[in-house]
């Protein structure tokens, strides 16, 4: 398949139909997005707690001092608000697309079919309160610490933002497709879900061992600690090259597991 | 006695039903397993980044312990029936427990501990490995008092937990998207209790607090049983506590529950 | 050059015997049975453009499946399908700019939002300019009688309303090939005869070739002159619907009603008896007989009443059916 721009456009433009359609659905339902905000506020403050206590304790951690652990948190918060904004609606509607057969009609369209289920919804009640926060908390964090608020400074950091983004699509969106075989993915997407919580701490505080795991085999760990890791200038040479190379080998595994997954499905009966 | 045949029935249905599920109960043991080891990886870091050997007045073993342990309980506790509730109030199930003689509050209560019976099984094991681990690795003992109280706390606990939310499930008479004040009352609940972090390590001033709340008669009171910090005298008086909150809180859900009935029986189900 | 041309189709799936009980689930952890369900096998046919050809068929019977791989979602196990130049399964673009499918059980509209929004999110996948698509808007809401609805949540829409709108939506982009499964399911007598209308409607008007799987007779007898009926994986009978009686032995059916009790062993000797009960009775008679007997019978019998039918065209299609129906499902152990 060839990658044209005016496909690329489409698809672009595409986007941004899709959160209009989902936005003029929250317009229908205010309750569900209120609902969806106070919830996501609670889970917000608990996340706090743990930056809470760090400061309290006032000491370094494994080498990471109190503001730098808001540097952390606060990307794990923006983190937060980009994965439950693009993508936690979408995975969680796959498998029934395949139960329903909906992604039968989905495949008929003149538009690629990956995009369509990754992208149909957007959901705008759970980032704000985490988008909010976690912008605040770097920006403290940035001041506090003194880095140099140059274009430099703050285009790495967005760019790794970038790169984490995309690792985290592939990294949870590569369990979703074992629907096409079984209907019991869920338990290993529910696995992975709590792997996120590790996030909660900076990868330091982890034993060699599972840093690396975290880092390079199921890159969980990479999708708060790379940016972060950035802006304390912890970045080596090796991590340097893996902001790189990750999110592309990641994109490309899930878009090749995708294909083969695709050419092997048999829709649902009826 | 004829009375409270139905009320059995309940509960050994409930038994049962857990026992079909019991793989998705062991389930959610990993995932709150993923919180137990951030909380063990992060107390190590602390303790070792640390000049002092008691933080908060936590020993390290001390502290792993209370982590693990406040994982388990918290698990264990857990109510999970709101969702029902609020369903059932909302497509008017609620309506054939009006029509039949058998309460709704007793109903619920009867499945609540139906499922737990089988919970509580899994998590005495889980319990007995533990601490055989953990006995062997630091020099930590428990003395048979200690989980006789522990027991009797743990009871407590599920009762007032259960009235807990038993009280906020009657938001349902009047929100109809409640499903977000739930989850959020569960995870506030879930803090306050002291699951993730002990309450005390927050300073004197959260501690007081907390003291005058139900919450962490919940989690962090019977874990700190076991845990050895707290003596006699204190643990007869949290216990004594719980009673009260037991007690306080079964007026407050009838107050809620009262309420909510006439606001249902108004509008016809 | 047949718009769509298919030859010896064939698609099977894989499935595995599920066994009750704890004991023989640990069985199929270690050994699993794997059998072949053939769903469609080495069916062939073209259709000319424009024409409208109705699939009919029991359930399970195959027509689905067939309609899927002609509409690219599913791979063929063995087989050609071409459909104006491209093969289906290829899910090029420019084939799935010029098709369309409907499926009465599934819906492509946005539930919560009212049906312009879906229809605009189509005008967009579909790269429709302004102008034609007002135009096709236009005309298709008028000739569905739904201009005022549109504005409207899907959700508040009764079925057969939606059932319009999911028309609209697939309609919007012109396409020259329509596959409808089972447009009508599900909806009240006056919604499908107006849904039937439409599409004969735009049939004629557009010149789209259409085909149809259906439950409802009506639907394909009153749409399709040409029917394709589909039992077990295999055509079965290719042609006009009214015709598939001439496949059997010609017979006629006689409806007799008497004034007086008429005992049921008189009657046997004139052909077989399909319904009596001393008053009334219906048989099934030769047609060659059919004059000599009639005339027995009138002489013979206290006839009040006396009417000579076809057999009506579900009793064929069901003996079409039962032809091969003692042959069970083909299962094969891999």
């Amino acid at each position: 398949m060839s990658i044209s721009v005016t496909e690329i456009r489409k698809h672009v433009r595409m986007f941004f139909i899709f959160a209009k359609n989902s936005l003029l659905g929250y317009m229908e339902y205010k309750a569900n997005f209120y609902s969806g905000l106070i919830m996501e506020t609670v889970f917000l403050l608990s996340k706090l707690i743990y930056l809470f206590f760090v400061f309290r304790l006032g000491i370094e951690i494994n080498g990471i001092s109190p503001d730098q652990m808001m540097i952390f948190t606060g990307t794990y918060t923006i983190m937060i608000a980009i994965y439950t904004g693009l993508f936690m609606d979408n995975f969680y509607r796959f498998a029934g697309h395949i139960r329903n057969g909906t992604l039968d009609l989905y495949m008929t369209k003149p538009l690629s079919l990956q995009f369509m289920v990754s992208f149909r919804k957007v959901n705008f009640a759970f980032p704000i309160p985490n988008l909010i926060a976690g912008i605040t908390m770097v920006v403290l964090a940035w001041r506090r610490l003194d880095i140099d608020p140059s274009f430099l400074h703050l285009a790495g950091y967005i760019g790794a933002i970038l790169s984490s983004t995309v690792v985290t699509y592939s990294v949870l969106f590569l369990p979703q497709i074992l629907a096409f075989w079984t209907v019991k993915s869920g338990s290993i997407f529910d696995i992975l879900d709590k792997c996120w919580d590790l996030n909660n701490m900076p990868m330091y505080i982890y034993p060699k061992w599972l840093r690396r795991l975290g880092l390079y085999v199921v890159p969980v760990l990479f999708i708060t600690n790379m940016p972060s890791v950035y802006l304390i200038e912890r970045l080596n040479v090796v991590l340097g090259i893996w902001i790189f190379v990750a999110p592309v080998l990641s994109l490309l595994a899930v878009r090749l597991f995708w294909k083969v997954a695709i050419k092997r499905y048999e829709s649902a009966s009826s | 006695m004829k009375a409270l045949q139905k009320y059995k029935r309940t509960y050994i249905l409930a038994l049962q039903n857990e026992m079909e599920y019991r793989t998705d109960f062991l389930l959610s043991f990993i995932s709150a397993g993923f919180i137990i080891l951030v909380q063990c990886f992060l107390w190590t870091a602390v303790f070792r980044s640390s000049p002092h050997e008691i933080i908060n007045g936590y020993s390290y073993s001390q502290m792993i312990i209370y982590s693990v342990l406040s994982g388990v309980v918290s698990k264990l506790v857990s109510a999970g029936f709101e969702g029902e509730i609020a369903n059932d109030i909302k497509t008017g199930g609620l309506s054939k427990f009006i029509a039949q003689p058998i309460h709704y509050f007793s109903y619920r209560i009867c499945n609540f501990f139906g499922g737990k019976t089988v919970q509580t099984g899994v998590v005495l094991v889980l319990f007995v490995i533990l601490m055989t681990v953990f006995m062997n690795i630091w020099d930590f003992h428990l003395r048979g008092v200690q989980i006789v109280l522990f027991l009797v706390s743990i009871l407590f606990g599920l009762l007032i937990n259960f009235l807990l939310f038993y009280s906020i499930s009657a938001l349902a008479f009047i929100i109809t998207e409640v499903w977000g004040v739930y989850i959020a009352f569960n995870q506030g609940v879930y803090l306050l209790s002291g699951a993730i972090f002990p309450l005390n390590i927050f300073g004197d001033t959260v501690s007081r607090i907390s003291s005058f709340l139900p919450f962490q008669y919940v989690v962090f009171f019977p874990v700190n049983i076991i845990n050895g910090s707290l003596t006699n005298h204190e643990t007869v008086r949290g216990l004594f506590v719980q009673a009260v909150w037991v007690i306080v809180l079964m007026i407050i859900s009838k107050f809620s529950w009262d309420s909510g009935m006439r606001k249902y029986v108004a509008v016809g189900g | 050059m047949s718009i769509i041309q298919v030859e010896r189709l064939s698609k099977s799936f894989n499935y595995y015997e599920k066994e009750l009980g704890f004991k023989k689930s640990l069985k199929n952890l270690v050994k699993r049975k794997s059998l072949i369900k053939e769903a469609v096998s080495e069916i062939s046919f073209a259709i000319e453009q424009g024409e409208m050809v109705g699939f009919l068929g029991p359930n399970g019977s195959g027509k689905t499946t067939t309609l899927k791989m002609l509409s690219g979602i599913l791979y063929p196990t063995s087989g050609q399908v071409n459909v104006f130049g491209y093969v289906p399964w290829e899910r090029k673009k420019e084939f799935k700019m010029q098709f369309s499918i409907v499926m009465g059980q599934k819906s492509q509209l946005w539930w919560d939002l009212p049906a312009n929004e879906s229809l605009y999110l189509n005008k967009c996948i579909y790269e429709i300019e302004d102008k034609p698509y007002n135009l096709v808007l236009d005309e298709l809401t008028e000739m569905l009688d739904v201009k005022d609805l549109l504005n409207i949540q899907v959700r508040r829409l009764s079925l057969g309303e939606r059932m319009k709108m999911e028309l609209i939506a697939s309609l919007i982009h012109r396409p020259q090939v329509i596959f409808l499964d089972e447009p009508t399911i599900g909806l009240d007598l006056i919604s499908q005869k107006r849904i039937r209308e439409f599409l004969k409607y735009y049939n004629q008007q557009t010149k789209a070739t259409v085909i149809l799987t259906s439950h409802y007779m009506a639907d394909i007898e009153d749409l399709c002159k040409r029917t394709i009926i589909i039992n077990q994986g295999k055509i079965v009978y290719d042609g006009e619907l009214r015709r598939v009686n001439e496949l059997f032995h010609a017979k006629k059916i006689i409806k007799l009603h008497f004034t007086d009790e008429v005992p049921r062993q008189a009657l046997t000797d004139y052909g077989a008896i399909m319904e009596h009960d001393g008053m009334n009775a219906v048989m099934e008679v030769d047609k060659h007989d059919l004059q000599r007997l009639s005339k027995i019978m009138l002489d013979r019998f206290p006839i009040l009443d006396f009417t000579i039918e076809d057999i009506p065209v579900e009793q064929g299609i069901e003996s079409l059916y039962q032809k091969d129906g003692v042959k069970h499902e083909s299962l094969a152990e891999v």
